[in-house]
Parts: structure tokens; sequence; C-alpha cells
């Protein structure tokens, strides 16, 4: 199984290899070099200092059947489960970030050169040689720290922007800095919007951190120290008024934006490409209305010809930007074909944040369908690299596939797109850990719902559970697909999947899964069958456990109960033995038990399971898990119970059933019988005329209690 | 900005106000006639007040409104007219009704009023607002008596509540949440797949705007530190946690943090690159016009100079302090060695050479 699986990949691995070595050789230098002799040296092949990790990095392709590399420490401790994936992950960048804090808390530990005596300690942290910054303790700057411009310098080109701030007011603010600095100050600012941005160091956290798109509102801070720099430039030069305007369209203050940029263009100060760009992407902010907007968009497109500045990629990028974001409709799908066609005569190809916004745009979830999907694909797989050229970027493939998954519903195009992600080092582009399981959680839905059987499941063999952990939603979905395709051994195996991946406690999964091994079970191999009856007795050793610990410990949510469909599919599937010895009749009456004592939620929805089961206990010679069943049917009142105790009674007394039902009916002689005998003959009295023939001790106040929050569920 | 918004408001008020104009007053008409007595003073004051409003000519013309905000196209007046046509006629219908209904109510006699209400609220759809007795508001509802009172959930037996809730079940299998969410993306595929071919559309089959014209390009000015921030988000959305010991060492080898390949001894020791070796290595020179030519200090200090030549660490300025430390300590005791006999003849061959 698992060469198959890595044959496909052993050759892309294998082209990409080449590819990279042939770019290194088209590194060479002029091959003109050739001696008289015949003899002639290679020429030396200059190599960055990656390059050649790169290529044996290339040699490493990515391993579904094992952990990912993160997590490969400890063997015993690999994690499987979402929750415990993340939670792993964090903690050992804790672990990263503990050890930086001690090294900038206590710097003057990290000063020493072993070589040196210890005497002689020169000045804190600069002392080891070489000088490695990324293991210096960082500055830190506070109000008494004495800071020159170098100190600005350093935290703008760091992005340290509230360290940079800091220091900006202990040079003395707008006058103390000189106008370089100042500008390059202005444009950190306007470009995180005076916010602190995430630091590069800490990767886990970045891709495990759930960022929510950025709000789509006018975040700008009026007034804020941006602004005031702004306007101690004087003369404004035309940085100052690029920096301004694009920091204001970017945050969607898009009426000053566009006020800044009338004043410049009076004053006769040259803007730019990136300055157009900023303000097509908030034209939305400024206008109303499609016709309005799309003459402004126009007029804008216009402006730039005018001014002989040319277009670029962000540019394109930014017109469907706006355009998706203002709703559907043939208009605008027609504008964004018109612009798409309009950069391509330019020699512009989108990027795939272009192709992200047309598919907003096109494939509305309402809308009708429209396969513009297939048509991007053609283009992206012609390409020799998907170069991430934007943020955006990443948002491309995780809709593509929910495209895929919901919109166009085709398996074939979401195998493609797949392909297209796992060529060389496009899977960068999946963004970060939220929208990976998106991505997979789309992928896997698609596969389920449309592709054939053996293909569905050899995906899943591949993704589960090392890339991906399917959600709830998504294993019910799986479990379907198992059903349909008849696989009892993985629907056996999916009861180990939800225990691992911390989902066995969601009740209702549990019974989709029962009731789908239940629905599969009869046609299974015998082998098989033992496999299923073995993950059915651990359903209800699992719930047990489970209970058990609610009861221990104070937990916050209470653990669903099973319902009472899922432990008669326990019961179905546990009882399918002959042999009397055999441990699953433990589970049976465990499970019938549960039911009696109505700690199940709702009734059976096959109450003939029960009868069948009661019938072929008494066969065997289990006379008490016989009469309980018997007796539950009675006491629910469904009209198998009578049958059912006759036939049981039958079978233990070894009488026809028409001697049975006269012996009952008389009501004589039955106090010499067995007593789960007797318990039978009362349930039937019972099933008769809905009252017990003795005395009734099972239906209290609680049971109705518990049947009527069966109901508001 | 705030402004904005309230003017805004006042002009849909306005504009709304507008539209509704000719229906409105029309259909105040029947009511007045049916009942005139009954409306306050008040009301009807408003009422002519709000109408003398619409009257008067709006603040802004129509054309001056286009231009600022967002109207919805021609086509919509077209067909408020048509609605206005439509209302036309039916009102006409509810004048005879209402006629009709009075002359009815007039036949049977008794409360009038109170029939011709009914009988209008019957047809028009409309609740007669004069007649608000408790009883009339009561005739259209309908008090729902199936549910069961608590007492009897509690006597029945434990059978009798199964067959009961089984029976529920079955009827409203189809209305519990789960079954609804369930059955809807299967329905919903039904229904797609039911649905003609979709439409496919290929991306570059739009017709250039033709705003553009290739010539060389110019891109205005350029922002390094904004350019260079772009980067680093950039960077940020497409890194990945390393997938290999590899890639590891790329992260690291980026950040700084190792060896750079290939491998050189004296990487991070730029500050040295442009010195020759020689000046690490023959270090004799420095003792030259201090250090006596030769005896114990001469000894001392041509072994300093072999120990210096072998250190790899120091820079070559440090060696040289090091040295000069030497000198100024034996300056210091130049008194006792003067005593001694080793610093003499330095003194005098420097005084030597210096004649």
């Amino acid at each position: 199984m698992y060469s198959n699986i890595n044959l496909p990949r052993q050759w892309s691995r294998l082209s990409y290899i080449y590819r990279t070595l042939t770019t290194l050789e088209g590194q060479t230098l002029p091959q003109s070099t050739k001696s008289s002799d015949g003899i002639s040296p290679p020429p030396r092949i200059p190599r960055g200092p990656t390059d050649i990790l790169q290529a044996l990095a290339a040699t490493v392709g990515p391993d579904p059947t094992a952990a990912h590399y993160k997590y490969h420490d400890d063997p015993y401790l690999i994690p499987l489960s979402n929750f415990r994936k993340r939670s792993y992950a964090l903690s050992a960048e804790a672990g990263r970030k503990a050890a930086a804090w001690i090294r900038d808390e206590h710097a003057e530990l990290f000063n020493t050169r072993e070589w040196d005596p210890p005497g002689k300690m020169k000045t804190p942290y600069f002392n080891a040689d070489p000088h490695i910054d990324a293991f210096a303790p960082k500055p830190l700057y506070n109000d008494e720290s004495k800071v020159t411009e170098e100190d600005l310098k350093y935290t703008i080109n760091n992005a340290l922007l509230e360290d940079s701030l800091k220091i900006f007011q202990l040079l003395g603010g707008t006058s103390g800095v000189n106008e370089e600095l100042r500008i390059a100050f202005l444009q950190l600012l306007c470009f995180y919007n005076e916010k602190e941005p995430d630091s590069m160091e800490w990767l886990e956290e970045r891709w495990f951190s759930a960022n929510i798109r950025e709000r789509q509102a006018a975040t700008w801070k009026l007034g804020g120290l941006a602004d005031k720099i702004f306007e101690s430039l004087e003369p404004k030069t035309s940085e100052a008024y690029c920096c301004i305007i694009q920091g204001m369209a970017k945050y969607y203050q898009a009426e000053r934006a566009y006020v800044l940029t009338q004043e410049a263009k009076d004053n006769g100060i040259k803007l730019s490409t990136s300055v157009y760009n900023s303000l097509l992407g908030c034209i939305g902010f400024l206008k109303e209305g499609t016709a309005l907007r799309t003459e402004t968009l126009k007029s804008l497109l216009v402006e730039m010809e005018e001014q002989g500045i040319s277009p670029n990629n962000e540019t394109l990028t930014s017109c469907l930007r706006s355009i998706s974001a203002w709703g559907g409709g043939k208009m605008l799908q027609q504008l964004a074909l018109q612009i798409v066609a309009e950069f391509k005569k330019l020699g512009i190809e989108p990027g795939l944040s272009a192709y992200y916004y047309l598919l907003c745009l096109f494939c509305k979830e309402r809308g009708p369908r429209v396969d513009i999907l297939s048509g991007i694909l053609n283009d992206l797989e012609k390409r020799e690299s998907l170069e991430p050229k934007e943020p955006t970027d990443t948002n491309f493939f995780i809709t593509a596939m929910g495209v895929c998954s919901d919109h166009l519903q085709d398996i074939n195009l979401a195998e493609r797109l797949h392909a297209l992600l796992m060529k060389d080092d496009n899977y960068k582009l999946v963004g970060d850990a939220y929208k990976e399981s998106i991505y997979y959680r789309h992928f896997v839905t698609v596969a389920c719902r449309h592709a054939p059987f053996e293909r569905t499941t050899q995906l899943l063999d591949m993704l589960v559970p090392n890339v991906y952990v399917p959600e709830p939603t998504v294993m019910e979905e799986i479990i379907k697909t198992l059903e349909v395709g008849g696989a009892g051994d993985r629907l056996a195996q999916v009861w180990s999947q939800l225990v691992v991946f911390g989902i066995a406690k969601r009740a209702k999964l549990v019974e989709r899964l029962l009731s789908a091994m239940c629905s599969c079970y009869q046609y299974q191999e015998n082998e098989v069958k033992e496999k299923m009856r073995a993950a059915a007795a651990d359903v209800l050793r699992y719930s047990q456990l489970a209970e058990d610990k609610e009861e221990t410990k104070d937990l916050r949510s209470p653990t669903q109960k099973l319902s009472a469909t899922t432990l008669s599919n326990i019961i179905e599937l546990c009882s399918d033995t002959q042999d009397k010895s055999d441990p699953n009749w433990d589970t049976v009456s465990e499970a019938l038990q549960k039911l009696r004592r109505s700690e199940a939620v709702g009734v059976p929805n096959k109450p003939q399971v029960l009868a069948d089961v009661a019938q072929k206990a008494a066969t065997v010679g289990k006379a008490g898990i016989a009469a309980v069943a018997v007796t539950y049917l009675a006491e629910c009142g469904f009209e198998e119970a009578i049958s059912a105790s006759t036939q049981v009674l039958g079978v233990m007394l070894n009488r026809p059933q028409e001697e049975v039902k006269q012996l009952l009916q008389e009501r004589q002689g039955l106090d010499s019988l067995h007593p789960s005998a007797l318990a039978i003959a009362d349930a039937y009295h019972l099933a008769k005329t809905g009252a017990p023939a003795q005395d009734l001790d099972t239906s209290t106040s609680s049971e109705s209690d518990s049947e009527s929050s069966s109901e508001d569920e | 900005m705030l402004t904005r918004v309230q003017f805004r408001r006042n002009f849909r008020l306005i504009t709304r106000c507008l539209s509704d104009k000719p229906s409105d007053g029309e259909e105040k008409t029947p009511e007045i006639k049916v009942k005139p007595e009954k409306k306050t003073d008040s009301s009807k004051e408003k009422i002519q007040e709000l109408l003398k409003l619409m009257m008067t000519e709006p603040k802004i013309s129509e054309s001056e409104y286009r231009e600022k905000f967002a109207t919805a196209p021609d086509v919509l007046g077209k067909r408020k007219q048509k609605a206005d046509v439509i209302e036309a006629k039916t009102e006409k219908i509810e004048e005879s009704i209402t006629k009709a209904a009075s002359e009815v109510a007039q036949a049977i006699g008794g409360d009038v009023k109170q029939t011709e209400a009914e009988l209008l609220s019957k047809v028009l759809g409309k609740i007669n607002q004069s007649s608000t007795t408790l009883s009339d508001l009561l005739i259209g509802m309908k008090v729902d008596r199936s549910r069961d009172s608590d007492e009897t959930l509690q006597s029945e037996t434990r059978g009798q509540q199964v067959k009961r809730l089984v029976d529920k079940t079955r009827q409203s299998i189809q209305k519990t949440r789960f079954t609804q969410r369930k059955e809807k993306p299967t329905s919903t595929q039904i229904t797609k797949k039911s649905l003609p071919q979709v439409n496919k559309i290929d991306i570059f089959s739009g017709e250039p705007l033709g705003i553009f014209r290739a010539k060389e390009s110019n891109f205005g000015t350029k922002l390094e530190v904004w350019d260079k921030l772009k980067e680093r988000e950039l960077t940020l959305a497409t890194t990945q946690p390393p997938a290999n010991y590899f890639q590891k060492m790329i992260l690291w080898t980026e950040q700084g943090k190792i060896w750079k390949f290939p491998i050189n001894n004296e990487q991070g020791m730029e500050e040295e690159q442009n010195i020759h070796f020689s000046e690490h290595v023959f270090l004799d020179t420095h003792l030259e016009g201090w250090c006596p030519k030769k005896g114990p200090i001469r000894h001392f200090m041509e072994l300093v100079c072999v120990g210096l030549s072998k250190n790899a660490f120091y820079t070559v300025q440090e060696k040289k302090d090091h040295i000069m430390w030497y000198k100024e300590y034996f300056e210091s005791k130049k008194d006792i060695l003067t005593e001694v006999g080793v610093w003499e003849s330095q003194s005098k061959n420097a005084e030597t050479t210096s004649v």
C-alpha cells in the first residue's frame, strides 16, 4: 500500500530534483573558457548559502504515513487529534519563547567568549565573536534608555513598531528626527496602522492562529501619529504623499485618501503605481452603487494612463478585489472579464489573488453554477511555477477547493487542483493550519460524495490522520460513504479513529456509525464481523468509562449519553454468536441493563432486534438476558413484547407455543417456574394488559423527565 | 461624515414621501368616507401637514441628488407608474365595495357600522380600527387545545409514554433539526444534478477596455520601507513550519543562526577580512623601539609574540594592544629594571638609535 501511494509522489519529486539541478546548472558562467590543450576545468558555479540545502530538502518529499516533522521527536507522544496537534506544537513554541525571554531578561549572562579570561568582560553582549544577531538579546527600550537615530533605523528595519514609537518619542518627536528617517518611520506607521505586526520568529504561533479575515472597515487612526508626522514634513515630498495615501487607502479611509490625492495632483506631485493600486482597492468605501463605482474605477485607470504610470500585477488584483466586494451580477462579471483581458493585452497575467477574487465574483453560493475554475486551472497548469506575489494568494486554493466541493461538485477538478497544490513547493500557498484544514475538509467531502469508492479510501488512507484530522461533520460524510461502500472493516476502524481524534463523545456520530455498521453487518466476512463486534463492545465500554469519569471529576460539559438506538445496535451486533461463553454476552447484558435503567436517550427504533436477541439468548441458555430484553420491551409498550415473550418462554420451557400461551393465560403453575421465566410471564401480562401482573416498580417520575429531555434534542 | 449620514436620511424620508404620495392619499379617501367622525382632529392635522410637506419642493433637485448618491436605474420608475395605474384601478373597486357594504349593512339594520366594518374587513382584509372590542379580537384566534397537560403526562405508564413518543417521532420525523440538516445536502444535490449543464466561462473572453497603451514601464515614486514590509508580509504568509531537517537548516540559515554554506572558517569576521595574515603572525615589529635587543625581557616578549601569533581569536588590534600593555607595564617598573640591569642596554640602544 505504502509503495502504491508513494510511487506517483516519487516521480514528481524526481522531476523536481531534476528541475532544481537544471536551474542550478543554468547559473553556470560563460562556457568560453576552452583551453588549447583540451583540458578545461569547469567554471566555478557560485552557490547561495541555501542552494545545497534546498537541493537536499527537495529529495525529502512529504510522507503522509509519518507524523509531521515537528512532532516526531517523541514517537510515544505523536499527537493525532486536532486539539493535541495544536497544543503540542504550541507547547514547543512556548518553550522556545521562554528561552528567548530569559535571554532578553538576563542579557548579562550571555556575553562571554570562552577563550577570554574571566576578568575580561567588555561591553555587554557584544563580546562574542562572530557576533550573531539572531542570538543576541533584543535591546529593550524604556524611558531611561539612551537612544540614537541608529536605534530608530534598526527598529524600522526589523518592523518593531512599539519600540520604534518609544524611540521616536525619546528622540524628541517630529522635531528631533531628520526628514529621511521621518519618512521611513511614516512608512512603517502607515503600513501597519500603528499596530504591532506579527513576529517573524514564531512560526507555529502564526501557523495556528486562526487569523480572522481583516475587517473591511475604515480602521485608519485619524489624527494619529502618522497624520502628525505627515503634517510636520515640509515641503511635502512625493514619498510623503504616496506613503500617507497608501496607508489611508489600505485601512479604508477612502475619502481622506482621495482628498490627499487630489491635493498632490494639484501640487504637481508625482504619484506611483502603488498609490493608484491602493486607491482602486477602496473605491467601494467612496462611492455607492455599481454604476458610480464602475465609473470611478474606469476613470482611475484612465488617470493612471494620463499620468504615464504603468499598471502592474497588483493593479489587476486591486481592481478585481474591489469588484468582487461589490456583489455579483452580470454587469460586474462582464467588467471583471474586460479588465482581465485588458491586462492580458499588456502582458500582465492574473495571479493567484486575481483568480481568487474572480472565483468570489463568479461562484456565488446561491447563484447559478458557473464553471470558471477549469479555465483557471488550465492557465495555472501551463505556468512553470506559481510564485506567491501577495499575501492574499494563500486564499486561492482553499476557495477553489470550496468551489469544487459546494459549487461544481466535481471530483476531477478537485483532483487537478490538489495535484497543482502538491506540485513543486506550491504547498506553501496553503496558508495556515486553519486554511489547510478547511481545504482538506472540502476535498474529503467532495471525494466522499462524488469519487469512486476505491479512490476515496485511497485518499483517506493518505490524508488521515497525519495530514488531516476530519472534523465531526466530515467524519459523518466518511461514515456514510463507507456504509454505501459496504466496508465493514473500515467502519470498525472508524471507531478507533473517533477515539483517537477525540470526537468519540459525540453521541450523534456514534449512533450514525453503529447504524452504518448494523446495516452492512450481514454480508461481511467472519473475521470482519468479529472486528465489528469488538468495536461495538468497545463503544459501550468507552461510554461507561466516560460516565465514570464524569462522576469522579467535575466536568464543565456533561457527556452526551448514548441513544437507545445505539444501544440496541450494539446489542444486535454483539449478540451474533452461538457460543454461551462468548464475552460479548456480557456486553449485551450490560447494554440491556443500561436500557432498563433508562440511562439511554429515547427508545430503540427497531424493537424487533431486542425480541430476536431475547430468543437467541434463550436458545443459548442465557435466560437472564432474555428476561431483561422481554421485560424492557413490555415496559416500553412495544407490540413485539407479546410474541417475543411467548416465543422465548416456549424455547425456555421447551414446549410448543400454543401450550405456552394457554399456560400464560391460565396463570397457574407459574409460581414453580424459574425466576427469569417468571419475569417473562410478568412481561407478557404487562404487554397484554398495559399493567403488570403484580407490581410495577420501574415507572418513576425521573424516567418521564429523561423522556422529555430527549424530546428537546 | 456624521452630517452626511443625517442628511442622507432626511433625503430618504423625503423621497419615500414623494414616491408614496399619490397612492397614500387615494387610499385614505375611502376610509375617511366611511367614518369621518371617528378620526381625531389632531391626527387629521398631522396628515394634512405631512401632505403639505410633500407638496413643497425638495431642497435638492433630482439631478443633483443623482449625482451625489446612488439611485436606482430608470427602469424602476416605469414600473412604479404601472403600479400607480393598478392602484388607481383597485382604488375604484374599493370604493364600489365600500358603497355596497354600507348599503347591505343598512338593509340588515341593527348596529350598522359594526356590520359594515365586519363586511369590509372580510373583503379587504383590513381590520377596522373603530371596532376594537375584545370579542372582535378574539374571533379570529384559535386556542391550541391539543397539548396535554402535565398531570396526564405523569399519570401515564412508561409503556404509554413510549408509544406516544414513537408515534410523535413518526409523524414529525421530517421536522427535527437533525434530519433537516441531514437531508439538506442530498436535496440540493439532487436539484443541482437535475440542473442543465453548468455554463463554462473562458476567463480571457472579455473585450479589453482599451484604456492602457503599452509603453515603457514607469512605476512612479518608490517607497523602500513600504516595499520591504510588503515583502515581509508575503514571506510571513507563505512560510510554514519546516517539514524536515534540511528545511529547518534553511530556515536557520536565513535567520542567521547557523553557518552559511559553503563553510568558511572566517564567517562573521568581516572586520578582519582585509587584513593580511602576516600581520597576525609577524608581531616582532611591534617590539621595535622599546624592547631590549637581548636579555630576559626580550626573551619574554618574543614568547608573548609567538603565543599571540597562534591565537586565532584576537583581532590584530587586540594583539597590538596586548603587546602595548606589556610595554606600559615594563615602563612603569623602569626603576627596578634599570637597577637590576635588564633595561639599561635598551635605553642605551635607544639613545644610540635616536642619535
